[in-house]
C-alpha cells in the first residue's frame, strides 16, 4: 500500500494548479441562488473552460471527449479545484456524475456520440427522473407509464426531487413498460423540450429551489432514445447508483473539511475553543473527516482495480452524513443566538444540508439494508 | 497511490491469520512458549534489519490480525523494544500500573524520556480482562534511560494499539453476523429483522472507517507525511471507539448469552477497554487532535 501520488499524478496536479491559478482570476461572481438562467450560464461556462483546457471528464475515455485519466487523477482534480475555490459542478452534476457514466457504460454508440461530448462541453444539462411521489425508497414501485405507439413511447406520470429540471435539456427517465416490478422498468433519454412536460419547483428546507416536481402528460419520447433493452432499466439504474454512491460525495467531503476549519477559527475568536467539550468534539470531527478521506482513497483504489465503485460507497455515505449532522449540530450550539439571523449563513445552511444527505441518494436506512444484505449476507 | 492491500500484504495477513487460527484460540493465556512462536513468526522483529525489514504499513496489518484473534500478551511494547534492546517479554508501565507484570523489562515513557526498568517488584491486582494480568509496580525500581525520542515511540505504540483495536472491531462484526444468521426467534433468523441488520451494518461502517484510518496512519508513518501525527491520533481515537462500540453491539446481538462467559464476546469487550487506555485514551487523543487542527 502507498498513499504517494506517482510522478505522473504529481505532474498532472502541478499542471492543474498552474492552470487554476490563472483561470480563477476572471471567474465572475456567483449569481443569485434562485436565478436559474444565470446559474446555468455560470456553471456551464466554467465547464466549457475546463473542457477547452483539457480538464473535463478526467477519467472518461478519450473517445467520448474525456481525458482518459485514472480515477486517482479525478480525485486529484476534485482535491485541487475544491482547495482553489473553483466553481462547483452545479447544474452539470447529473450529466457528469450520473447520466454520463451510465451512458458510457450502457448506451449505444450513437447515443454516446450524441450526448457525452456535449455533457463534457457544458452544452447539455441533465436532470434525474427516477423518484416519484409514490416511489421513494421503494423506487422499483414507480408508476410513470410508457406505452409503445409506433416509433415512440407515450409517457404519463410524475417525477419528484428532480434537481435542475427548470434548466435541464435532458432527463434520465425511468418508466414502467410492463407489470413485473423490477423487470418492467425502462431507462429513457427524454428531451425536456418535448410537449407535455410541466416543471413545478419545490422550496426546500433551506429556502432553495433546485428540486422540482415534473409532470408528464402524453409526452412522446422516440423509442430510439431507450438505453439498454425494454424492461431492463432497473439493471441500468443500478449502474447509475453505483456511480452516485461511489465518488459523488468527494468534493462535499473536502468542502466539509474547510467548513470545519472555519468553525474552529470562529470558536478560537469567540472563546468557545476554551471549552474542552466543544474543543474535543471539533477535534473528533476532524479525525472523522481525515478517516473518510483515507476511506475515499481506498474506495478509489478498489474502483481502479475493479472498474466500478464497490460497497465502500455505502460505508462512506453512512459515516459521512452522520459526521455532517454532528458538525451541523455543534455549529448551532456554538453559534447560539447568532443562529437567529443570516449572519452565520454557511453554518446554518450546513446544518440543514446534513438533513438532506441522510435522505438523498438512498436513505441511511436503505444504505444499511444494502450493507447488511449484500455485503454481510444477512437474510432478506 | 494504491491504498488497498496488495498481494504481498494479503499473503502476510493470511499467514498471520493462519498462525493465529492454528495456535492461538481466543482463550489462550499469555505463555512464553506461545511468545516464542510469535517471535519466530517475526511479529516483533518485523521492522528490524535482522528481521523482515518491513515497515509500519505491514506491522499494522499484522497487529490487526493479532487483535482479531485476541492474542494475549504485551505485543506492542515487545515489538517497540525489538529495536532498542534485547529482551523476550517487554511491557509498559503506566503510572504505577503494568499489564503482564511478569515481563522481563518495563518500558516507562514520559514526555521527555524513556526508561527500561529491569528490576522491580509488583503486587498482582484483580484484572478487568481475565487474559490481561495487571499489577501495581514498586515502590522501588531500577533501570536505565534509553536514547530514543519518546514522542516517536509513543506514536508507534499508539498506531500498533489502534491496529489491535481495529482488529477487534472487524472480528466482532463477523461474530455478530454469524450469530444473527443462526439464532432464530419468531420462526426467523434474527438477522432478517431490520433492527438487527442495521446494528450489524453500523458495526461494519465503524470497523471499515477505523481500518482505513489505521492503515493510512501506518502508510503515512513509513512515508514520513507532514500530517502523520494527526493521522495516528485520529486512528487511535476512532479505532478505540469502534472496538468498544462494536463489542457492545455484538453483546446486544447475542442477547443474554452475550452477557455470560458461555460465549467469548465479553473477552473482546474487556480487551477493547484495556487497549483504549494504552498509549493515550480517547480524551487524550481528542486533545492531541485539537492541538493539531
Amino acid at each position: 500500500m502507498d498513499l504517494r501520488y506517482t510522478d505522473q499524478e504529481l505532474a498532472f496536479r502541478d499542471e492543474l494548479r498552474g492552470w487554476l491559478a490563472h483561470a480563477l482570476e476572471d471567474v465572475p461572481d456567483e449569481p443569485p441562488r434562485d436565478d436559474w438562467a444565470a446559474r446555468r450560464e455560470f456553471d456551464t461556462s466554467w465547464q466549457r473552460r475546463l473542457f477547452d483546457a483539457g480538464y473535463a471528464g478526467i477519467d472518461w475515455p478519450r473517445e467520448f471527449g474525456g481525458r482518459g485519466g485514472t480515477p486517482t487523477e479525478q480525485l486529484i482534480f476534485l482535491e485541487e479545484t475544491t482547495r482553489a475555490g473553483a466553481p462547483y459542478v452545479g447544474v452539470n452534476f447529473v450529466g457528469l456524475l450520473h447520466a454520463g457514466p451510465t451512458l458510457a457504460a450502457e448506451a449505444s454508440d450513437e447515443q454516446r456520440a450524441e450526448h457525452l461530448p456535449k455533457i463534457l462541453r457544458g452544452d447539455e444539462v441533465w436532470c434525474q427522473g427516477f423518484s416519484e411521489p409514490g416511489a421513494g425508497s421503494d423506487l422499483a414501485s414507480l408508476q410513470t407509464k410508457a406505452v409503445r405507439d409506433g416509433e415512440d413511447y407515450v409517457v404519463n406520470g410524475s417525477k419528484i426531487w428532480t434537481s435542475f429540471a427548470q434548466v435541464a435539456d435532458y432527463c434520465e427517465l425511468l418508466v414502467r413498460t410492463d407489470t413485473p416490478k423490477h423487470k418492467g422498468i425502462t431507462w429513457l433519454i427524454c428531451s425536456m423540450s418535448l410537449p407535455g412536460i410541466e416543471v413545478r419547483p419545490l422550496k426546500t428546507i433551506q429556502g432553495s429551489s433546485e428540486f422540482s416536481e415534473v409532470f408528464f402528460n402524453d409526452v412522446r419520447v422516440p423509442a430510439i432514445n431507450r438505453v439498454g433493452d425494454e424492461n431492463d432499466g432497473w439493471r441500468v439504474a443500478m449502474v447509475t447508483f453505483s456511480f452516485e454512491r461511489g465518488t459523488a460525495f468527494v468534493s462535499e467531503l473536502l468542502d466539509s473539511m474547510q467548513l470545519l476549519k472555519r468553525l474552529v477559527e470562529l470558536c478560537k475568536r469567540n472563546g468557545r475553543w476554551e471549552d474542552a467539550g466543544v474543543r474535543r468534539e471539533l477535534a473528533h470531527l476532524s479525525c472523522d473527516f481525515d478517516a473518510l478521506w483515507a476511506l475515499t482513497k481506498r474506495n478509489i483504489t478498489q474502483a481502479e482495480r475493479s472498474g466500478i465503485p464497490g460497497p465502500g460507497g455505502s460505508v462512506f455515505k453512512l459515516s459521512y452524513s452522520e459526521a455532517r449532522h454532528k458538525l451541523g449540530d455543534l455549529a448551532m450550539r456554538v453559534l447560539d443566538e447568532a443562529t437567529l439571523s443570516g449572519e452565520s449563513e454557511e453554518h446554518i445552511r450546513g446544518w440543514m444540508h446534513a438533513m438532506s444527505i441522510t435522505i438523498a441518494a438512498g436513505t441511511s436506512q436503505i444504505q444499511r439494508n444494502i450493507l447488511a444484505e449484500r455485503v454481510l449476507g444477512l437474510p432478506r | 497511490m494504491n491504498f488497498d492491500l496488495g498481494s504481498d500484504e494479503l499473503a502476510l495477513r493470511d499467514a498471520i491469520r493462519e498462525l493465529c487460527t492454528r495456535e492461538f484460540p481466543v482463550r489462550r493465556r499469555f505463555d512464553r512458549a506461545g511468545w516464542k512462536q510469535l517471535a519466530d513468526a517475526g511479529v516483533f522483529s518485523l521492522r528490524q534489519s535482522h528481521g523482515a525489514g518491513l515497515g509500519m504499513t505491514e506491522s499494522v496489518i499484522v497487529f490487526e490480525e493479532l487483535g482479531r484473534a485476541l492474542v494475549a500478551g504485551p505485543l506492542v511494547a515487545t515489538h517497540l523494544a525489538a529495536g532498542l534492546f534485547d529482551a523476550d517479554v517487554v511491557t509498559c508501565l503506566d503510572g504505577d500500573i503494568a499489564t503482564y507484570p511478569e515481563a522481563d523489562v518495563l518500558l516507562q515513557m514520559g514526555g521527555e524520556y524513556v526508561y527500561a526498568i529491569e528490576q522491580f517488584d509488583f503486587t498482582p491486582l484483580e484484572p478487568l480482562d481475565p487474559l490481561t494480568p495487571v499489577g501495581r509496580v514498586g515502590p522501588g525500581v531500577a533501570g536505565s534511560r534509553l536514547d530514543v525520542d519518546p514522542r516517536q515511540l509513543q506514536g508507534l505504540g499508539a498506531a500498533l494499539t489502534a491496529a489491535l483495536s481495529s482488529g477487534i472491531a472487524s472480528r466482532t462484526v463477523e461474530l455478530a453476523v454469524e450469530y444473527a444468521k443462526e439464532r432464530t426467534q419468531f420462526d426467523k433468523p434474527i438477522g432478517s429483522f431490520q433492527a438487527v441488520k442495521h446494528m450489524c451494518a453500523d458495526m461494519f461502517v465503524r470497523a471499515e472507517v477505523a481500518r482505513a484510518a489505521i492503515d493510512a496512519a501506518g502508510v503515512m508513518l513509513d512515508e514520513h507525511h507532514d500530517d502523520v501525527a494527526r493521522a495516528v491520533t485520529g486512528a487511535k481515537l476512532l479505532a478505540s471507539e469502534a472496538a468498544i462500540a462494536n463489542c457492545k453491539t455484538c453483546i446486544q446481538v447475542f442477547g443474554g448469552m452475550g452477557f455470560t462467559w458461555e460465549v467469548d464476546v465479553h473477552l473482546y469487550l474487556k480487551r477493547a477497554a484495556v487497549l483504549a487506555t494504552q498509549f493515550g485514551g480517547v480524551d487524550h487523543q481528542a486533545e492531541l487532535a485539537a492541538s493539531r487542527i
